[in-house]
């Protein structure tokens, strides 16, 4: 029997969700996106953003997996965090999650929220989101809708868990967030697959920063399996509000997309990943930092180490448009290849259209410096020893950016336990 | 007594070039060798040989280290049987701090020994009594190891190491070359600190002035591989004064 390709379904899908009537502006906003998405469907190899993630390619023998079997949510998730919210194959699961009465924080699984928009507010859906936002805007029935209200100051992080089991060919969530004014939260996002064939997991976090607000985002992508994860985060900032992404990721077939708007005045944006493949591993970064106000800061920091068959991909761009003078931005990509069929695709890119300000960026890739491990050996630790305190050193960089020192530590340890099967 | 390094006849080189060519060398506990020689004579290969790169191959000869075949022995082993090579030109290494570094190579050799790890406060402990015996900050030894050094704070570093690990042989290698006069007598006071008569000190050198410092029981100078000449401390005075040529001409006399 001849397979429909995946994308051509879900066109299908967004063209009747673009022919409802849809009066609400959340209901306009995902009719929006359907038909453009019913228009584009997955991006073709030829958009250069997306030249090595071929989605319909990796997706071509997609089919559902007839274990059910979703795994479990790491313990470790409920005992950092304030709140979890649990989703599985796309749909939020009550049973799994903890949500108590959290004073100042408003949290709910909805898809008809007026803050769905909201998150939105200061992002151009056509220009600055993929498609596969747009289709995640269409299609996605499930999600958590986050508001943290003025002048909150978060203890402990909110959870939110994506479990696939490949019960379903595909989904996709939409996840948004509002933090308003002078409000400081953090957000832990953990996305597992278990599903033992190919399927797709499309999700999308919008948040909207307010003046003065604080947001760290740390993203855990653990674990290898036939899911291809496919995230996008929107991220736009109001003046002198600050943003914090970390996203780790120890295996598997994953896109990750970010845009980060720096829209009013003082914003800071602060990026940083970690990227461990082995076997085949596929893990493309692609981030958009973009300066459209005067006096921004963002610094961006990706790491690599890449072993076995595995390709990563960072293809990182910086905008600095006309009017944001006095902007700061740096960007840094470090790649480390273990094998000789390990690969890491470097693609740092800054356009700068202001002129007066200070960016930089470099890039590097290549093996483990032979040199430094003799000048440690020469010092008594052993050949493993003195790889294992590089590669150790090389992603703590990273994972010092959390600054949940229990995030942290768990991510530490799977990192260091991940490291030492490479 | 037995000696510490019994190097014999060793010829060693790279890509089928040989340079070292017949090297005789012996150390004691208790002595100061110093090693002078023009520049590409070999002294940085014989270093290097010495401390196992593995760039070098040895052609023929041999090395006795506390009477054990040194070329039996991987680099780290060598390490922790005793042997300490501070460098020409130490490789930078990012995100190791030296601090971090340390404590993983010191419990190294302890383990080799079939020691108990020092403990974390054992070590702080330790760290802060040999910076002041190195003059060394706090702010270089939590840094990335070597990163960003200057040529002084590099061969400061490795002098520190020196002083952590306790070798019983230590070869500098121009450690002294770059420095101004008061990290030259900081370096030298450290050597100093640590000698007894135990431990052996090789150092290389172009400059008579670090020998007013740490005072050598012996001078040798290296020439194409091997050691033509040896003497007391007078010997570098004397190189100082007339330079490399009336050696080459002896040797080739
Ligand atoms: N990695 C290498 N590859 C090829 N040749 C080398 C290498 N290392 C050293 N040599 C050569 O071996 C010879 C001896 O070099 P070595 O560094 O040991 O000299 P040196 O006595 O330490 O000199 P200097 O006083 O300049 O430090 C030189 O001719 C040098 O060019
Ligand atoms: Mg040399």
């Amino acid at each position: 029997m001849e397979q429909t390709r995946i994308d051509e379904s879900l066109k299908q899908v967004c063209r009747e969700i673009a022919g409802e009537e849809a009066s609400s502006n959340v209901g306009k906003v995902r009719s929006a996106s359907a038909a453009r998405f019913a228009e584009s469907g997955f991006p073709h190899r030829k958009h250069e953003a997306w030249k090595y993630t071929n989605l319909n390619a990796l997706l071509r023998d997609a089919t559902t997996d007839e274990q059910h079997d979703f795994g479990s949510v790491p313990q470790w998730c409920y005992t950092v965090s304030d709140v979890c919210l649990v989703f599985v194959d796309g749909e939020y699961r009550e049973d799994l999650s903890n949500l108590p009465e959290l004073a100042g924080v408003s949290i709910e699984n909805s898809r008809t929220s007026p803050a769905l928009v909201e998150s939105l507010k200061g992002k151009d859906a056509a220009t600055d989101l993929h498609s596969v936002a747009d289709l995640a805007l269409a299609s996605s029935e499930h999600g958590g809708v986050i508001r943290v209200t003025a002048d909150f100051d978060s203890t402990k992080p909110i959870a939110v868990v994506e479990l696939t089991s490949g019960a379903k060919v595909q989904h996709s969530l939409w996840h948004s967030m509002v933090c308003e004014a002078n409000s400081k939260a953090e957000v832990l996002y953990v996305q597992q697959g278990t599903s033992g064939t190919s399927v797709l997991a499309n999700s999308l976090l919008s948040v909207h920063v307010q003046a003065n607000a604080q947001v760290d985002v740390t993203k855990v992508q653990f674990g290898t399996s036939g899911t291809l994860h496919v995230d996008s985060t929107v991220i736009h900032q109001e003046r002198d509000s600050r943003a914090k992404l970390v996203t780790i990721t120890t295996g598997g077939k994953r896109r990750n997309n970010v845009y980060m708007g720096l829209g009013g005045e003082g914003a800071h944006s602060d990026l940083s990943g970690l990227t461990l493949g082995s076997g085949s591993a596929h893990i493309d970064n692609n981030t958009v930092v973009d300066h459209t106000v005067p006096h921004c800061t963002s610094s961006e920091l990706y790491k690599t180490v890449v072993g076995g068959k595995a390709h990563a991909v960072f293809s990182g761009k910086v905008f600095v448009r006309e009017h944001a003078q006095k902007t700061e931005a740096y960007q840094s990509n470090r790649n480390i290849l273990l094998s000789d069929d390990a690969r890491a695709t470097s693609i740092p890119q800054l356009e700068i259209f202001a002129d007066d300000v200070r960016c930089s960026h470099g890039s590097t890739t290549g093996q483990l410096d032979e040199e430094a491990i003799f000048y440690l050996r020469s010092r008594g630790l052993s050949h493993d020893k003195a790889r294992a305190l590089m590669l150790h050193s090389f992603a703590a960089e990273v994972v010092e950016h959390i600054s949940n020192e229990h995030i942290a530590e768990t991510v530490l340890q799977a990192v260091e336990q991940q490291l030492a099967t490479m | 007594m037995s000696a510490l390094l019994d190097v014999k006849n060793l010829t060693a080189g790279i890509e089928g070039k040989t340079i070292l060519n017949g090297l005789n060398l012996t150390v004691n506990p208790g002595e100061v060798h110093a090693i002078m020689g023009p520049n590409g004579a070999g002294k940085s290969t014989l270093s290097s040989v010495l401390a196992g790169r593995e760039d070098f191959e040895v052609t023929g000869g041999s090395a006795e280290f506390d009477g054990k075949d040194l070329f039996d022995l991987d680099p780290e082993e060598r390490a922790c049987e005793g042997l300490f090579v501070a460098f020409q030109y130490p490789v930078e290494i990012p995100g190791v701090s030296t601090t971090n570094f340390l404590r993983t190579a010191l419990n190294e050799q302890r383990k080799y020994r079939g020691e108990s790890p020092l403990d974390a406060m054992d070590f702080l402990a330790t760290m802060k009594e040999k910076m002041k015996v190195v003059e060394i900050s706090k702010d270089l030894t939590s840094r990335s190891l070597n990163e960003g050094f200057s040529g002084g704070e590099k061969k400061r570093n490795e002098i520190f190491q020196l002083a952590m690990l306790e070798p019983k042989l230590a070869i500098l290698d121009e450690t002294d070359s770059g420095l101004d006069i008061d990290a030259l007598k900081t370096v030298a006071n450290g050597v100093n600190t640590l000698k007894n008569e135990n431990n052996a000190f090789i150092v290389i050198t172009h400059y008579q002035r670090l020998l007013n410092y740490i005072v050598p029981d012996f001078v040798h100078v290296l020439h194409e591989g091997k050691i033509v000449k040896s003497g007391d401390k007078s010997l570098a005075l004397e190189l100082e004064e007339k330079g490399y040529d009336w050696i080459k001409d002896e040797v080739v006399a």
